[in-house]
């Protein structure tokens, strides 16, 4: 009854999906590059002298320890995977066992699917995959939207296979296909493909297979061994005369289900691309921290130089693969007894410009005094933010000529050194705030102020200002300050601020000195005793 | 042969020689023609440190320099004020017609440190260096002979006028221009104590009328 049921649910909802299919086709043809390391599980120990020695990994304690992966001179020794170590140390006595370490094949992956994020966006993995479908030695990444940025699909593969071997001890395997569980089957088997194959170059060799019609042919010569099914499935389809998958593309879509359950022909159709695989994307860490020990503790600022460039060189790595950039990052310099002393630098703005950032890491370096010696350093940036590449400002320098354009790059970088050096709120912009009281018609800022303001009409104005009223002492109805008499010029009454509790009643006058000297001083009229009604407010220099 | 050793002679950078006087590039106009006449340059020397006594603040001293800046901040050279002995107001400057937005503030205490005196100088030396400096105004007590000399390397290199003000009259500075400010009958009195290339000192009194 209940098979019966699935049966009708089952077909004509499978034709819709094929239906579907072909109108999304159109739209945005995925294309997966898959991964496959083979020897991920020996490769992620970083062993010395894996070509030569005899390795073994296992799995389990005891008398339950298996051998999981082997090395090639091992291999060669007749130890195979599946083994106990006790049956291998007799074929090959010579034999290195060593315990898995599944955290560092973790990481490995990690910082390979960190690395190739600078290709694509869309990076999966066992850990990411919520159902756990790719095998935990794959990656996948989908190539369909970085080909033209790379100029073609050949470059994408070669710089891709290149910069694996070059920053990474992994031996891999790789092939195309536009399903994911497809490209992974080829990817693995890629050896049976290459044998068939003309080429003569094979090592190197990419399987690439574009076109999803063709999938049925190519995989179909596949052994159901070699499919990737669980044991169990494997065995029963075997049983029943299947052998290639071929035999498999052939059977009713009806009997499988009945036979062998919806996730035998769930799987035949995301490897067939009759149903999209979902995949789960691989998401870089949101902060950059590194720590390097230093062999020697260092007791000048000078011999941290290196450390730092080379912590410096990951961060921009790191930068360039999530496309990130950064507006401040801290260099940590650590002491005996877990002391750490944190040397924050910011930067005027968000940049990854490797250089940019050296220049101030010298300058930041040049005011640190190291009180005690340091035993390591670490680079921190906890804030990452988006990448956008340095435009110049179309509109507001569009009357300027280049050269001006370059004088307001150097002044940023020398504005972002000072600020570094002397601290933040010691290099300031000035601007004038539409005010009458004159204490409130100017502030400081931190970034350019803009131009063309309304501007209050105001009388003449003095250069400097007091940042507090000094009092000056009236005496005989004469004006004092320090010892000079004051003559008073020209007055202008201020009266404004009643809204806000600041308010002021003042009348301003120049005063003059008989020694030259400029004065701007205010009587206030709030004031309620005698004593304390002058005050110089600025000086006009 | 004398062609020849005139032309070696011309090759060197670090030769001076009276006669060039005539030749040399007009600095930037001061705004007051009685005192172009008399600076060697017809102006403010555009690459060199201007050495400016002034017994006490408020005399004119910027009133004095006021129209140059100006001028440079209308072509949007940078003006970088380190080290003021007050606020600079924003709206007479602005009144002034100094552009704000090329204009830096440098002011060690306000960040609650101790101000380092060799900070002061690396900033003035940077901001000199810069290109696009047009004028570095500092004001310093107990600044070396050496340092003068850097700065002066550091103006003549980024093409910059670095205005070193000083409360007291020392004899002898390394820098190319040096006045001596007085005030005199509401008057500014403004004395040329040294002028590279120049052996006879002049001076002139400018009037600066507060409407």
């Amino acid at each position: 009854m209940k098979t019966e049921e699935l049966f009708g649910n089952i077909i004509p909802d499978s034709v819709d999906r094929q239906v579907s299919f072909s109108a999304r086709q159109s739209i945005k043809e995925k294309l997966w590059l898959c991964l496959y390391f083979p020897n991920l599980v020996l490769e992620a120990l970083s062993l010395p002298e894996p070509e030569l020695q005899p390795y073994v990994v296992y799995e389990g304690a005891g008398g339950q320890s298996m051998i999981i992966d082997v090395s090639l001179a091992a291999c060669s020794a007749g130890v195979a995977s599946g083994m106990t170590v006790g049956a291998a140390t007799v074929l090959c006595p010579a034999l290195i066992a060593v315990p898995r370490k599944k955290k560092l094949e973790k990481k490995l992956l990690r910082s390979v699917a960190s690395w190739l994020n600078q290709y694509s966006p869309e990076i999966s993995s066992a850990e990411t995959s919520s159902k756990k479908t790719l095998p935990k030695n794959t990656l996948l990444v989908e190539i369909g939207s970085s080909i033209r940025l790379f100029g073609g699909i050949s470059p994408l593969l070669y710089i891709i296979g290149s910069g694996l071997n070059k920053n990474f001890s992994l031996t891999s395997k790789s092939a195309v296909a536009p399903t994911p569980v497809a490209s992974y089957l080829l990817a693995k088997n890629i050896d049976f493909y290459l044998a068939e194959s003309k080429s003569k170059n094979k090592k190197n060799e990419v399987l690439v297979i574009k076109d999803r019609s063709s999938l049925r042919s190519i995989l179909g010569k596949l052994s159901i061994a070699d499919s990737g099914l669980a044991d169990k499935a494997v065995k029963q389809l075997y049983s029943s005369g299947v052998k290639v998958l071929f035999d498999m593309w052939r059977l009713p879509r009806a009997g499988l289900v009945r036979r062998f359950g919806v996730e035998l022909l769930d799987w035949m159709d995301r490897v067939l691309g009759f149903e999209e695989d979902i995949q789960v994307y691989y998401r870089a860490p949101e902060t950059f921290v590194k720590e390097l020990a230093l062999l020697q503790e260092a007791t000048t600022t000078e011999e941290l130089k290196p450390v730092i460039y080379k912590l410096l060189n990951y961060m921009i790595r790191f930068l360039r693969e999530q496309d990130a950039a950064i507006e401040s990052f801290t260099i940590c310099l650590k002491h005996e007894g877990d002391k750490i002393s944190a040397n924050t630098i910011r930067l005027a703005s968000v940049t990854r410009d490797k250089e940019r950032i050296k220049l101030l890491i010298n300058e930041k370096l040049g005011s640190i005094r190291l009180s005690q010696p340091v035993l390591g350093v670490g680079l921190q940036a906890t804030e990452i933010l988006a990448f956008k590449a340095e435009t110049s400002d179309l509109f507001a320098f569009s009357t300027e000529s280049c050269e001006s354009r370059i004088d307001h790059q150097s002044w940023a970088q020398l504005i972002e050194q000072l600020q570094n050096r002397l601290g933040l709120n010691a290099v300031q912009f000035i601007d004038v705030v539409s005010d009458h009281r004159p204490e409130k018609a100017w502030c400081y800022r931190k970034k350019k102020p803009l131009k063309s303001k309304k501007l209050l009409p105001l009388l003449q104005r003095p250069l400097w200002l007091l940042s507090t009223p000094q009092s000056l002492k009236s005496r005989d109805g004469c004006l004092y300050y320090k010892t000079n008499i004051l003559t008073l010029v020209k007055g202008e009454r201020i009266e404004s601020g009643w809204w806000d509790g600041n308010d002021i009643r003042r009348d301003y006058y120049v005063a003059r000195d008989n020694f030259g000297g400029q004065y701007w001083v205010y009587r206030n009229l709030n004031s309620k005793t005698e004593a304390a009604r002058w005050f110089l407010h600025g000086v006009f220099a | 042969m004398d062609s020849k050793l005139e032309n070696l002679l011309r090759q060197s950078s670090a030769l001076w020689r009276g006669s060039d006087i005539s030749s040399r590039k007009k600095g930037i106009s001061s705004g007051y023609p009685e005192l172009d006449r008399i600076l060697p340059n017809r102006g403010w020397p555009r690459n060199s440190i201007v050495e400016i006594m002034v017994p006490q603040n408020g005399l004119g001293e910027l009133q004095l320099l006021l129209p140059a800046m100006s001028s440079l901040s209308r072509s949007k050279n940078w003006l970088v004020w380190i080290e003021p002995p007050f606020l600079p107001y924003a709206p007479a400057l602005e009144a002034a017609q100094i552009d704000l937005s090329h204009l830096l503030v440098i002011q060690l205490q306000s960040d609650g440190r101790q101000t380092c005196t060799q900070d002061i100088f690396w900033t003035a030396e940077k901001a000199l260096r810069t290109p696009g400096c047009g004028m570095a105004l500092l004001w310093a007590n107990n600044i070396k002979d050496r340092t003068v000399r850097r700065l002066q390397v550091a103006a003549e290199s980024g093409q910059s006028i670095g205005i070193l003000f000083r409360p007291v009259v020392e004899q002898t500075s390394p820098a190319a221009l040096r006045l001596v400010l007085k005030p005199a009958e509401g008057m500014l009195q403004v004395n040329i104590v040294k002028a590279r290339g120049t052996c006879h000192h002049k001076s002139v009194k400018i009037n600066f009328s507060l409407n």
